[in-house]
């Protein structure tokens, strides 16, 4: 019992690292080119792109895991960090088709088509391969590199909300010409990065 | 500029904008692609010129590869193809700047690799419109040269502002914001060049429109 406590808090502790200090976008910087499209994108609705973004973390982190001993076939391991992207973009593939074929089962047609788009553009983007990559780097295991997928995109759930409800209240009209847009939205995060790092104290390893 | 080139970019705004990537549709500054890479890594002019290498040797290659091979695909089809294609250039790209620069590679972490799924690699899935291999290589060219201005501004600035040198040469004693390291400076400073550049459109965009006015009105008087 006293194992299971253990684990579930270092699984928190994790997670909460993830939503917060490593923030995917306020600290990493992953997906934000893509955020910034959707939120300007009205066919994409940010729930169902967040809610699919985790669903797929955490499938292509299990998947990639599962497949480090088919990667490391190739040179025992040696090109294991060249081929890795072409890893996680089929293990990406494979999560998809898994998700898609669940959902055409349980939806109705109507509801399928509606979240078809932001299903689709969450399926890859760079907040998962970067975790992906971050969690084999630190060498984390199954259920710790689960436990960090499910925090990234909870953070970069949390994180286009602000951006998105900040965009949403910014009074456009008095924002100097050349700053709205994307330039403002920018500095936004600037500023909400510099919170999250005002509370961490510490910038990123690479 | 000659008088009727001002009226030929005027009637053919939409074009020119969409040919002139450097300048008027500037992949990063205008179009906000290829971020990540930016705001977190490109701290340096090193790492800026790594970023610039890595994605000249794999955008054009993947763009002309997908256009051969997509025209008959649908886009769920696609959204996998463009990274699948830029994935496996990458793992040769990726090896061969390891092999020439060595370790130096490496310092970038995750932000080399996620460049497979960057939009400015595989943004244009999306679209129904077919692209020629022509078409592909000087849309390509076009992209990586607008790519490489932006990233060679935004990671000089970061290392003059953050640092104090430039290429590793000393330029100022004590660095004059060094925040310009972090990722907020980053967001910071991209967004400066984002606004200096829209504002620099506006004013080429407004001259080209005054002066198309200009000839319009000089010719009517000739007529």
């Amino acid at each position: 019992m006293s194992e299971l406590v253990r684990l579930m808090i270092k699984y928190f502790g994790l997670a909460l690292v993830a939503i917060g200090s490593q923030n995917a976008i306020f600290t990493r910087g992953l997906g934000l080119s893509s955020g910034i499209r959707m939120l300007n994108d009205p066919r994409k609705n940010t729930f169902y792109f967040c809610g699919a973004l985790t669903v797929f973390q955490i499938l292509t982190i299990i998947i990639v895991h599962f497949s480090i001993p088919l990667m490391d076939m190739i040179g025992n391991g040696e090109y294991r960090r060249f081929i890795m992207p072409t890893g996680i973009v089929i293990a990406c593939m494979i999560s998809y088709l898994i998700v898609i074929l669940s959902l055409s089962k349980f939806l109705t047609e109507n509801k399928f088509k509606e979240i078809l788009k932001s299903v689709t553009s969450a399926s890859i983007t760079s907040t998962i391969i970067g975790t992906v990559i971050l969690t084999n780097s630190q060498g984390l295991t199954l259920g710790e590199s689960i436990a960090f997928g499910f925090g990234s995109s909870i953070g970069y759930f949390l994180a286009m909300l602000l951006i998105s409800e900040g965009n949403r209240k910014i009074c456009h009209e008095k924002v100097p010409e050349p700053f709205r847009g994307l330039p403002i939205t920018l500095i936004y995060i600037s500023i909400l990065a510099l919170a999250i790092y005002g509370l961490t104290g510490h910038a990123i390893a690479l | 500029m000659k008088n009727k080139d001002f009226s030929y970019l005027y009637q053919n705004w939409d074009d020119t904008v969409r040919r002139r990537k450097v300048f008027l549709s500037n992949p990063v500054f205008i179009k906000g692609l290829a971020l990540a890479p930016l705001t977190i890594a490109a701290t340096t002019l090193d790492n800026g010129i790594i970023l610039s290498i890595a994605v000249f040797l794999l955008l054009t290659p993947t763009r002309i590869i997908t256009s051969l091979i997509t025209r008959k695909m649908s886009v769920p089809f696609k959204t996998f193809f463009y990274p699948f294609v830029s994935a496996i250039i990458f793992a040769f790209v990726y090896y061969y700047m390891y092999r020439v620069m060595g370790s130096k590679v490496m310092v970038l972490g995750v932000y080399l690799p996620i460049l497979v799924v960057d939009p400015i690699i595989v943004k244009n899935f999306e679209k129904t419109r077919k692209e020629s291999v022509l078409y592909s290589i000087i849309n390509g060219l076009r992209n990586t040269a607008g790519f490489i201005v932006a990233c060679i501004l935004i990671s000089a600035t970061r290392e003059f502002l953050g640092l104090g040198t430039i290429y590793g040469i000393q330029i100022i004693k004590a660095p004059l914001l060094p925040m310009a390291q972090n990722s907020f400076g980053g967001f910071l400073i991209i967004a400066l060049y984002c606004a200096l550049w829209s504002n620099m459109v506006a004013k080429y965009k407004y001259k080209v429109e005054v002066e198309a006015r200009h000839n319009e009105r000089i010719s009517k008087i000739d007529d």
